[in-house]
């Protein structure tokens, strides 16, 4: 089994084996097309700090541990979820999707979705940290619209 | 050797660098068209205002439609990808102010594919129709039932916007005319399941002739309750759309064996058949439906030429109320397409109100009926 490196954006090591290195499809297809039988490959993520990557690997371990029935790495994913802040999780959502760890992309997206379902858009700006950049104006279409849309006495 | 392997190693390193730093830049294609991409503040994404849009769409997909319409005024990031990428939308939730979101909306999701509209109390009128007509280009699925406010304004301003539909609802809009569904008919020429139930006025002969002569890829239509069509309508459906699987004539109650007789000759995949108080319906109908299973069955030298698929022939006959059915004609149908059940569970063979056809039944029942007999010693 070959082993490769990751190296994190802040500079952080980790080795993984193929088996788990291949649950990113960018890095799966990167292995097919440049394949080597060398050990010393390292695997630059310019885009994901070494906490974050910590964490994804965590995951891909669980997801090829053959020991584990599919109950208890439900559970585990559950737990996993449940201990995230939604900062890190939106650092997880942007990882996930740009490595396609697919399993965790779904998960992380569904964690979002499930936060912003029924707010407001001043309430989601504040969950995911986001600053309006509309005009007055537009702002005053979207206030209206959404009059009609969220409250249920004149939708 | 070992030189030669580690420049190899260092070759893909430096290949592989370059390749996340351009998947980098790529993902941040994103929302802003021509964008900035991902901001990378010493590595760590920016933030959620410029998401890349496939990110965010994928989001979407997960929420409902008032969340949508919510997240769309977030920022202008996630408008524009919202505006850009949304394809489906429902807003039968609004139970009263569909027509100013309609308005308000149509405009921006310009990109929609599907929109459904279904009201309990009528609430769209023609403004909000013709809105989405100038805009919504792509639509291959709308949904407008029980919009009874609307004028044959909105029917005009779809056969000019929409020529892609494929799918259109306008069950119980009972003010459109028959003139305005067959200009419809004459543009949206890819139309495939059509719902006219209680379109009284619009479903005349005249509209159903024009169907039948442009709506050649018609699959499914409903006709349920319009009371004015005649044998002259569905005939011409049925020479027209030979691509017919479903039909409703469920109280079109001047239809005689003439429609049924020219449905089981020409649509070759007619599957579902709904009969409902066509009181006019005798046995010649239904032993033209027994024979056209024979008819159109495939030969060991290929098909007969009317593209017959194994899984075609009837799988759901509605002919409740037909109180001139005898049980032999019957039992003949039921014979020849074994998807046709009376047993329960699998009722796919309704006939509610014929106390005379008591007598018909599906093999099942038949088998269920002699299986004591087959094993007459049973061991105990």
């Amino acid at each position: 089994m070959r082993t490769f490196q990751l190296k994190s954006s802040d500079n952080k090591i980790f080795k993984v084996s193929e088996e788990i290195a291949i649950q990113s499809a960018v890095i799966k297809n990167f292995l097919e097309d440049f394949g080597s039988d060398s050990d010393e490959i390292v695997i630059p993520l310019p885009n994901v700090r070494g906490r974050i990557l910590e964490m994804m690997i965590e995951w891909m371990v669980k997801h090829v541990d053959e020991e584990l029935t599919k109950e208890e790495v439900e559970d585990w994913e559950n737990k996993f979820m449940n201990d995230l802040n939604m900062e890190v999780t939106t650092e997880l959502v942007m990882a996930a999707n740009y490595l396609e760890v697919i399993g965790l992309l779904h998960r992380t997206c569904q964690s979002i979705a499930d936060h912003i379902s029924g707010k407001s858009p001043e309430e989601i700006r504040r969950i995911l940290n986001i600053t309006s950049d509309f005009t007055p104006e537009e702002e005053a279409e979207i206030r209206r619209q959404n009059g009609w849309v969220l409250n249920p006495s004149t939708n | 050797m070992v030189g030669k392997e580690n420049l190899r190693t260092e070759d893909l390193n430096l290949c592989f660098e370059k390749l996340m730093m351009l998947a980098a830049a790529a993902g941040g294609d994103g929302i802003d068209v021509g964008a900035k991409g991902v901001k990378m503040d010493g590595g760590v994404i920016a933030g959620w205002k410029d998401i890349p849009m496939e990110l965010l769409l994928q989001i979407i997909s997960l929420v409902d439609d008032r969340t949508v319409i919510v997240a769309s005024g977030v920022c202008c990031g996630w408008r524009d990808a919202i505006c850009f990428g949304l394809t489906h939308l429902s807003l039968s939730w609004c139970k009263k102010n569909m027509n100013n979101l309609v308005l308000s909306l149509a405009p921006k999701f310009a990109k929609l594919q599907t929109l459904i509209l279904r009201q309990d109390k009528p609430q769209l009128a023609d403004d909000a129709v013709e809105t989405i007509a100038s805009y919504c280009h792509d639509l291959q699925v709308l949904d407008l039932r029980k919009s009874s406010k609307l004028s044959d304004l909105s029917l005009y301003a779809l056969a000019h916007g929409c020529p892609d539909l494929v799918k259109l609802n306008i069950s119980g809009c009972t003010a459109f005319s028959d003139t305005a569904l067959a200009y419809l008919a004459s543009y949206c020429r890819k139309l495939k399941v059509l719902n006219l139930c209680s379109c009284v006025k619009a479903a005349s002969d005249t509209a159903l002739q024009a169907i039948g002569q442009y709506c050649n890829s018609l699959q499914s239509v409903n006709l349920g309750w319009c009371e004015n069509v005649s044998d002259v309508g569905v005939m011409s459906l049925a020479y027209g759309c030979r691509d017919l699987r479903t039909l409703d004539l469920c109280g079109c109650v001047l239809i005689t064996d003439d429609s049924v007789i020219a449905m089981a000759n020409m649509c070759p995949h007619l599957r579902s058949l709904g009969l409902y108080y066509c009181q006019n319906i005798t046995d010649r109908a239904m032993y033209s439906l027994a024979h056209s299973c024979i008819k159109h069955k495939p030969t060991k030298w290929g098909t007969t030429g009317k593209g017959k698929n194994d899984d075609d022939g009837l799988r759901t006959l509605n002919i409740s109320q037909c109180t001139a059915l005898t049980p032999p004609a019957v039992q003949a149908v039921c014979d020849s397409f074994p998807a046709l059940h009376t047993c329960s569970g699998r009722h796919s063979l309704i006939m509610s109100g014929c106390l005379n056809l008591m007598s018909v039944h599906c093999a099942c029942a038949v088998q269920a009926h002699r299986a004591p007999s087959a094993f007459p010693y049973p061991a105990h």
